[in-house]
């Protein structure tokens, strides 16, 4: 599939489920884009204040571990922080002793119902059909399934 | 397959992944169970080689066959390690076919110690892991194993439908005071929370122990209560030692709310009886008003499920088991991995009970607040709760012998016939096939042949056909709550989307699932239930 922008991602249809297309030049890049999607999913990020900052570090045994943890992390904060984001900064990929390492930083504000418009009730991202190739040489495009 | 006893539960990783300022810096490696690393294999056999998961990508034509009116069988081909079985019709199998479901179908029975068939009932459309619908057994005993993707995130979704003595007479001109009484009283939408007191730690724990009986003994409801619901509201062998704190977090403010999503609680009426024996013995009278509540475990159910996934992930590896979807990922039931994740997942299933039966106490009140009626003049009576999304270890017949099974229902319903399980039921079990929000929902009963056929399973609902998303790119602009007013429904969401996503055109007809299964013997149809009033998140 070839895309006009060089790396972004987009809702699309799944029976049961939502999923998102997301594609990219380069790992750092499918990540962003990915969480830049579901934050989307959530909320309207134009909405959200850059008020404050949390600081991520994830690691999974592999990259798509890595993206599941990363996707539910957000949606953990989501729920139980009660955060709403407009955007992530400073995501970097790493390999790390078992498998690899996610650092970033969730830029935001606490949730304000009267601000922030309700989303999709995303429940989880899973691993249905997730396959990344740590050395894509031609870039990434990919689904990743959410349960909803 | 090697067996592994065991050696108690162990703590999921509460994450192998956390946030930096959490303290804790252990490696998710140093969490695999004792034992793991040195059977470990290198990771070039990773489960995922399988490319089976395609939606395009169906069994071959020539490889479905219909065996029965109502059955198509897959052959076993590649890794499948039993053959395959879907309980549609022939005027469902082209819609099945375009759908990603029979692939799913075809990966399940890729599951060591998967006995007789890879099934699915009629209401099977395309999910995650196990196709929606799903219903496979393991034997333990065989190295059968247990996947948190066969039960799905939302542990121990369901449903449950009480049975009221109020007439349409008592609800007219009230219906939208009902509905805005029930939205007041039962918390909805994403990540809802706070409809009781938020819960202690400790108190959490005697949910997930108690289950439904701890909704009880807070003033939810009474003893009879649980005698209705699928293992009286309680599935032994829940240890909250295999709850992680995240879940805990989660599952402490959520208790007593609906959530998003196809979650809802409904006024239906009883519009017509099928079976006037079962429908007497289920206090089902034709044009007396019921209530249904579907949903599940909420975020607990959710922390739950991706703690174990993460377990299962390293459990594939040290098991060597291959597999052609990572969603599948498993450990042998008789394994520390399997024994912890079915103690946590009662600790989800227990925390689902605890959650409806809450929130029938909660519709109950806001009913008769609504109505301003006695408990007395409403009568409100539990016919069943059941469990759509499960993994329990049951007694079935193989070749003869009676053996302990692990059955797997994702989207499916328990249908045990009147004698020969433990049953209270003359008629059988009863069985709730909630349909989408417009039309109408079904009260069924679970008959001999579903021992016999389909692990004493039945189908769960109408099953989507359409994604939510184009669901709500085709139904944007309309009015639908007002459609559904001029239907003669009244409906309340948190979000208007939600609405649009729930639209009756999303969903298969539930008639024709529930006829497929009457049909076939499975499970007979009682009664039919139209909705007056629906509140959703």
């Amino acid at each position: 599939m070839r895309h006009a922008e060089p790396e972004g991602s987009q809702p699309t249809g799944h029976t049961a489920d939502v999923a998102l297309r997301v594609w990219a030049r380069d790992r750092e890049g499918l990540f962003r884009q990915a969480s830049l999607g579901l934050l989307r999913l959530l909320t309207d990020p134009d909405t959200v204040r850059p008020a404050e900052s949390t600081d991520v570090t994830l690691e999974g045994l592999d990259l798509e571990e890595l993206m599941v943890c990363w996707l539910n992390e957000i949606l953990y904060l989501h729920d139980v922080g009660r955060r709403r984001w407009a955007r992530v900064e400073r995501l970097r990929i790493e390999e790390a002793p078992a498998g690899f390492r996610l650092t970033a930083a969730l830029v935001g504000e606490a949730y304000d119902p009267e601000r922030h418009p309700s989303g999709v009730g995303v429940k989880a991202a899973t691993y249905h059909d997730l396959r990344i190739d740590p050395r894509a040489a031609d870039g990434y495009d990919l689904l990743i399934v959410l349960d909803t | 397959m090697k067996r592994h006893k065991q050696r108690g539960h162990h703590q999921p990783q509460e994450r192998s992944a956390r946030r930096e300022h959490a303290g804790r810096p252990e490696h998710p490696a140093a969490r695999v169970p004792a034992g793991s690393r040195e059977r470990s294999k290198p990771d070039e056999s990773y489960p995922g080689g399988g490319g089976e998961l395609d939606p395009r990508n169906q069994p071959h034509e020539a490889s479905l066959r219909r065996v029965q009116p109502y059955l198509f069988e897959i052959e076993p081909r590649g890794g499948m390690r039993v053959p395959g079985r879907v309980y549609v019709t022939d005027a469902m199998i082209d819609r099945v076919r375009s759908d990603g479901g029979l692939a799913q179908v075809a990966n399940v029975a890729h599951l060591p110690g998967i006995v007789g068939y890879s099934m699915a009932m009629p209401d099977i459309h395309w999910g995650y892991g196990f196709p929606i619908g799903g219903v496979a057994a393991t034997d333990p005993a065989q190295g059968g194993v247990i996947s948190p993707g066969g039960v799905g995130y939302d542990i121990n979704c369901g449903v449950r439908v009480a049975t009221t003595l109020l007439g349409p007479e008592d609800l007219h001109g009230k219906l939208e005071h009902v509905v805005r009484a029930l939205f007041a009283h039962i918390p909805t939408g994403v990540g809802s929370s706070g409809a009781i007191d938020k819960v202690s730690e400790r108190e959490l724990e005697q949910v997930m122990v108690k289950g439904a009986r701890w909704a009880v003994e807070q003033g939810h409801g009474s003893e009879t209560d649980l005698a209705h619901t699928e293992e009286q509201g309680c599935l032994r062998g829940a240890d909250p030692g295999a709850v992680s704190q995240r879940a805990r977090t989660r599952g402490r403010e959520q208790l007593g709310t609906l959530g998003s999503g196809n979650h809802f609680v409904e006024v239906d009426i009883v519009e017509e009886i099928y079976h006037p024996e079962a429908a007497e013995e289920f206090g089902l009278v034709q044009g007396r008003i019921a209530l249904q509540i579907h949903t599940g475990s909420r975020g607990f159910g959710h922390q739950v499920c991706d703690d174990y996934l993460k377990v299962m992930a390293r459990a594939v590896r040290q098991y060597d088991i291959h597999l052609p979807d990572r969603q599948l990922a498993c450990a042998p039931v008789e394994s520390e991995e399997g024994r912890s994740y079915l103690a946590g997942m009662a600790c989800a299933a227990n925390y689902a009970w605890a959650n409806r039966q809450t929130i029938m106490a909660l519709a109950e009140r806001a009913l008769m607040e609504a109505l301003g009626i006695s408990p007395r003049a409403l009568g409100m009576r539990l016919l069943y709760d059941v469990c759509h999304n499960i993994a329990k270890l049951e007694q079935h017949e193989v070749g003869g012998r009676t053996r302990t099974l692990c059955v797997h229902r994702k989207g499916a319903t328990r249908a045990y016939p009147p004698a020969g399980v433990p049953n209270p039921w003359r008629s059988g079990q009863p069985v709730l096939v909630p349909g989408d929000m417009g039309t109408e929902s079904f009260v069924c009963v679970g008959q001999e042949a579903s021992l016999r056929m389909t692990w004493g399973s039945s189908c769960h609902g109408a099953g989507r056909v359409m994604s939510r998303h184009e669901a709500i790119r085709r139904f944007q602009g309309r009015d639908l709550i007002g459609e559904m007013r001029e239907r003669g429904i009244q409906v309340m969401a948190k979000d208007r989307r939600t609405v649009a996503e729930e639209m009756s055109d999303a969903y298969k007809d539930v008639s024709q699932v529930v006829e497929v299964m009457h049909a076939a013997g499975i499970s007979l149809k009682v009664a039919r239930l139209r909705p007056l009033a629906v509140i959703k998140g």
